[in-house]
């Protein structure tokens, strides 16, 4: 008898917690942000999502953005596997802690491996930057153009070395892309990061290679760039490389490196509005954007909407890409 | 001369104000466990955000050289190397701190630094450009073959049995096989959701050395019940500059080592400082002085890994490429700061770059003041610290240190779990060193045989992408002349009369049952969880395990005496602790950092504290509270790091 009531007592208590829980909710919803906000980078201090995040994340203290400030938290490993599951599984759906997203990378290791993110567990609140892969060349290489490369591979398949920063990310399918749309083969070499790609390609060691547009940039003369993996040109750093499409080559911005901010799904709708409204704003502030040009970072601010149809896309295109490997 | 024309940039109040500061801070970061100079400069780019360029840079140049050298500190002091790069000053530093040299190994440690890394510095100021042409040439061929030369030396270093030091670096090369393999993108023995990323080089260096240390000290409180870990002799510092500098064979290879593996990217610079030691150890007279106290071995490796500093920034400011694993972190600090490595570093920001490279030098300067200055102190106050209380500060440490390297509660608990299996393992003769090297050297090894084998099949083949080419037979007449040696040295010994130190415990049997039984469950794993070209290398390093654990239990049944029976009371004398530390790591992101460390801090000190009595319990309270508050402080302001914040604090 006394068990059973303990349990009706029990029962009662839990009843009693939900519904004293549920106006909590909307209370936290009308007072967010009550905290500074936690902004989860799948990659290492120092690397470019950190830094950009760190850019584009610095006025948030403002009044008319969050009034908060949002601190970044760097959890990196297995290509940001590791941050990104941590994110899907444990971050907190109060809108007090956020993430940085990769796309195509996020997306490809969800389709690859067994991750514990997906496009459905999680909702985009902006995008911020948009790094397109670029085709580069050693700076005495024979290739001058996207042509030379597809003439060389078709008198030569797969002998034509191409590094890039790893498997399943911008590079890599950037690589694919490539060699579907112009029907080659070709050897991509996972370098194990964009740097220790950008360096064979310097070094001679490969004789082409896919690399991120601001970090080919920089390079100057020390490379060459034969063409833009996006559907336009990149009009502030590199206005004179054509795009592939331009060369005949019909690969889109499938493989750009797409920069932004998502939230768990289970986050309260008006938090989701709230932070959509403000941090596109936030991007659009004027030091955000004169820092990330002194960094040579292209901006490409984006609405939660536009970058909801993004990844929808990208799904399946990339289900489709990556079906062939292995 | 356009260094000499902006010189008088550095010497401005603030930057050198900011010298001053990042070179004791960094003194004193790199003596923590876990906070490597990697780590160190990591967290402190974001501070850099909301500085001028300059400043911001030569705050993270100072506290890159500082670190590296103060790594030496808790090495030297307490066993534990403050980062990878320290860990052959361990190998005879600890001895002589042991013999009551404490001191002056660490006079040595600075003195060495501090010429190594002028020597550095002037490579950087002075050949910049025609070295970053040769770092180029380094291409997979090449740093696989350097990988190699650091596998030949392996079963040499800081192991007393040849045999078990290789079978602990092959341990080591196969635990960096776990995780996801980024040339094939496929996952690797990972059993659990812990080591999906792999095992960190640095959380394992904590937890190899620092975890088996902890126990070490909890044996010493139980057994001695005295305050003071060893006696402290005096030593004049004009004596240790007199003869650090008459050892000029240890600096110079030390340096020249150090400069080289410094400029070559990719080659991690961690190993400068075991290349410089095997090297001076294979030139000296009686390579058996070293491991037992040896100052040549501090010289080499301190002057090896601090002359590192200068070159491995070579090909990041003319290519962007970093020579070091700190290099390339401090690369983001560059780019945060509007920076680009290349020729315009040293034409638009000639003057941020100029003065950037003059306040390194300065650094080296400012480094070798405190750091002697320290010397003496450090050694005296670490000394002093009562086992009890070093135990427990040790431990919370290796944890919080190796919490913030990513983040990661799996961090800490692999850490552990290593520390643990080497505290065993150590009882039987096996050492933390080779296992340490394995881990940084397995993913040079085999993601560049990978990528080489993959450019080789495109056209010239094999043979001729990893056997011709200057460097490439340079290195392989290196590794060969590495192995001969090694050989010539065994047969040496085994004819003087046998291995001399591989007795009693060393030979247990049920040291080498552990080894084999362990190596089969790897083998298990190598052969059963996948197939294909991504197993090739973990399966190799299995069998290689297993047949030297064979040797090893060979040798085990052959001197069949049991020396068992003083290890029963071992255990019993770290129940208590390990008792504690288990509870720590389980209620760590329930309770929340701080409040855990606390109850681990007082509970392993209270355990373990000689005479319990009202007076003593109160300091231990005292002590335990300032304690965590110094951490809390330095770590949850200071660097920032977030840590589980649980149901408490």
């Amino acid at each position: 008898m006394s068990v059973l009531k303990y349990i009706v007592k029990a029962g009662t208590t839990a009843l009693g917690a939900l519904l004293l829980m549920a106006p909590i909710q909307v209370v936290i919803a009308e007072d967010y942000p009550s905290a500074p906000v936690q902004v989860t980078v799948a990659y290492g201090p120092g690397g470019a999502t950190d830094f950009q995040a760190r850019i584009v994340t610095m006025m948030a203290g403002k009044e008319k953005y969050l009034n908060m400030p949002i601190v970044i938290f760097n959890k990196p490993g297995a290509g940001g596997q590791k941050g990104w599951n941590w994110f899907a599984a444990k971050a907190s759906t109060d809108g007090h802690q956020l993430a940085a997203y990769n796309v195509p990378h996020f997306i490809a290791q969800s389709i690859k491996f067994d991750t514990k993110y997906n496009i459905n567990n999680l909702e985009p609140i902006a995008n911020w930057g948009a790094d397109p892969a670029v085709l580069i060349a050693p700076k005495d290489s024979p290739f001058n153009s996207v042509a030379d490369v597809v003439a060389h591979a078709k008198a030569n398949p797969g002998t034509i070395t191409v590094s890039g920063a790893g498997l399943y990310v911008g590079h890599h399918i950037a690589h694919l892309q490539f060699e579907r749309a112009a029907d080659i083969k070709l050897k991509y070499i996972p370098a194990g990061g964009g740097v220790k790609a950008m360096k064979m390609v310097l070094g001679n060691q490969v004789m082409a290679g896919f690399n991120n547009l601001s970090d080919a940039y920089r390079q100057g003369d020390r490379i060459k760039i034969l063409g833009v993996a996006d559907n336009q040109r990149e009009a502030m750093f590199l206005p004179d490389v054509p795009t592939f499409k331009e060369q005949g080559v019909d690969v889109d911005d499938s493989s750009v490196n797409f920069r932004g901010i998502m939230a768990r799904k289970g986050t309260p709708q008006e938090v989701i509005d709230f932070l959509a409204e403000r941090v596109h704003l936030m991007f659009q502030d004027g030091k955000v954007a004169k820092k990330m040009k002194a960094g040579g970072s292209p901006l490409r601010i984006m609405t939660r909407d536009e970058v909801l149809a993004m990844w929808a896309e990208r799904q399946p295109y990339l289900e489709d890409l990556l079906k062939g490997l292995d | 001369m356009e260094f000499i024309q902006f010189f008088g940039d550095v010497l401005t109040l603030e930057i050198m104000l900011v010298l001053v500061l990042a070179t004791g801070a960094g003194l004193v970061l790199g003596a923590m466990p876990g906070l490597s100079p990697t780590m160190a400069v990591a967290l402190l780019i974001p501070f850099t955000f909301h500085m001028d360029s300059a400043t911001g840079l030569v705050l993270l140049g100072a506290v890159y050289t500082a670190t590296v050298a103060g790594g030496a500190i808790s090495g030297i002091l307490v066993n534990i190397p403050g980062a990878p790069a320290n860990i052959a000053t361990v190998l005879d530093g600890h001895p002589l701190a042991k013999q009551g040299r404490a001191s002056e190994a660490l006079h040595y440690c600075f003195i060495s630094s501090f010429i190594g890394g002028v020597i550095g510095v002037v490579v950087l100021i002075f050949f910049t450009p025609p070295l970053a042409e040769l770092a180029l040439a380094f291409g997979p061929a090449e740093l696989f073959w350097i990988a190699i030369v650091g596998v030949t030396v392996i079963g040499s270093v800081g192991s007393k049995s040849v045999v078990k030091g290789l079978l602990s670096g092959a341990a080591g090369l196969w635990i960096s096989t776990i995780g996801i393999s980024p040339i094939f993108g496929e996952a690797r023995f990972v059993f659990s959701d812990h080591v999906t990323g792999g095992v960190h080089v640095v959380a394992a260096l904590i937890g190899l050395f620092a975890i088996p240390q902890v126990f070490q000290l909890l044996v010493t409180a139980r057994e001695k019940n005295t305050g003071s870990l060893y006696s402290l002799e005096s030593h004049r510092l004009i004596d240790s500059i007199r003869y650090n500098l008459r050892r000029f064979k240890a600096l110079a290879v030390g340096t020249v080592s150090g400069v080289i593996v410094g400029i070559i990217p990719g080659a991690g610079g961690q190993i400068a400082g075991l290349v410089a030691y095997d090297q001076v150890r294979k030139f000296s007279d009686d390579p058996d002085r070293f491991g037992k106290g040896e100052p040549d071995g501090v010289i080499a490796a301190e002057s090896a890994n601090n002359a590192m500093v200068g070159p491995s920034l070579v090909p990041l400011l003319t290519l962007g490429v970093p020579g070091s694993p700190t290099a390339a972190v401090l690369l983001g600090g560059l780019l945060i700061n509007g920076l680009f490595p290349g020729p315009d570093l040293f034409t638009v920001h000639a003057q941020v770059t100029w003065t950037f490279i003059g306040s390194l030098l300065i650094a080296q300067g400012l480094m070798l003041v405190l750091g002697l200055g320290l010397s003496r102190t450090s050694s005296y106050w670490v000394m002093r610290v009562p086992s009890h209380y070093m135990a427990a500060a040790v431990t919370v440490l290796a944890v919080i240190g190796t919490y913030s390297i990513q983040n990661s509660y799996s961090d800490v608990l692999v850490m552990a779990t290593l520390g643990a299996l080497m505290y065993v393992g150590s009882r039987y003769g096996f050492s933390a060193a080779p296992m340490v090297l394995g881990i940084i050297l397995g993913p040079i090894a085999e993601d560049n045989f990978q990528m080489g084998k993959m450019i080789a099949e495109t056209g010239e083949g094999m043979f001729s992408y990893f056997f011709l080419g200057t460097i490439n037979i340079i290195l392989v007449t290196l590794c060969l002349v590495s192995i001969v040696y090694s050989v010539l040295a065994e047969v040496k010994q085994r004819r003087r009369g046998g291995t001399v130190v591989d007795a009693g415990v060393d030979r247990s049997l049920a040291g080498g049952l552990g080894a084999a039984v362990l190596s089969l469950i790897v083998l298990g794993a190598a052969v059963f969880s996948g197939s294909g070209e991504a197993f090739f290398f973990p399966r190799l390093l299995a069998v290689i395990m297993t047949g030297l654990s064979i040797v090893v239990l060979w040798d085990g049944i052959r001197s069949l005496r049991s020396s068992d029976v003083r290890e029963a009371a071992r255990w019993r004398d770290i129940g208590a602790g390990s008792t504690v530390i288990v509870g720590y790591l389980i209620v760590l992101e329930m309770l929340g950092f701080y409040a855990s460390s606390f109850l681990a801090f007082a509970l392993i000190a209270l355990c373990y504290l000689p005479l319990r009595n009202r007076r003593s319990v109160l300091m231990l309270a005292s002590v335990s509270v300032v304690f965590i508050g110094i951490v809390y402080l330095s770590f949850e302001h200071m660097l920032q790091v977030m840590t589980p914040r649980g149901i408490l604090f």
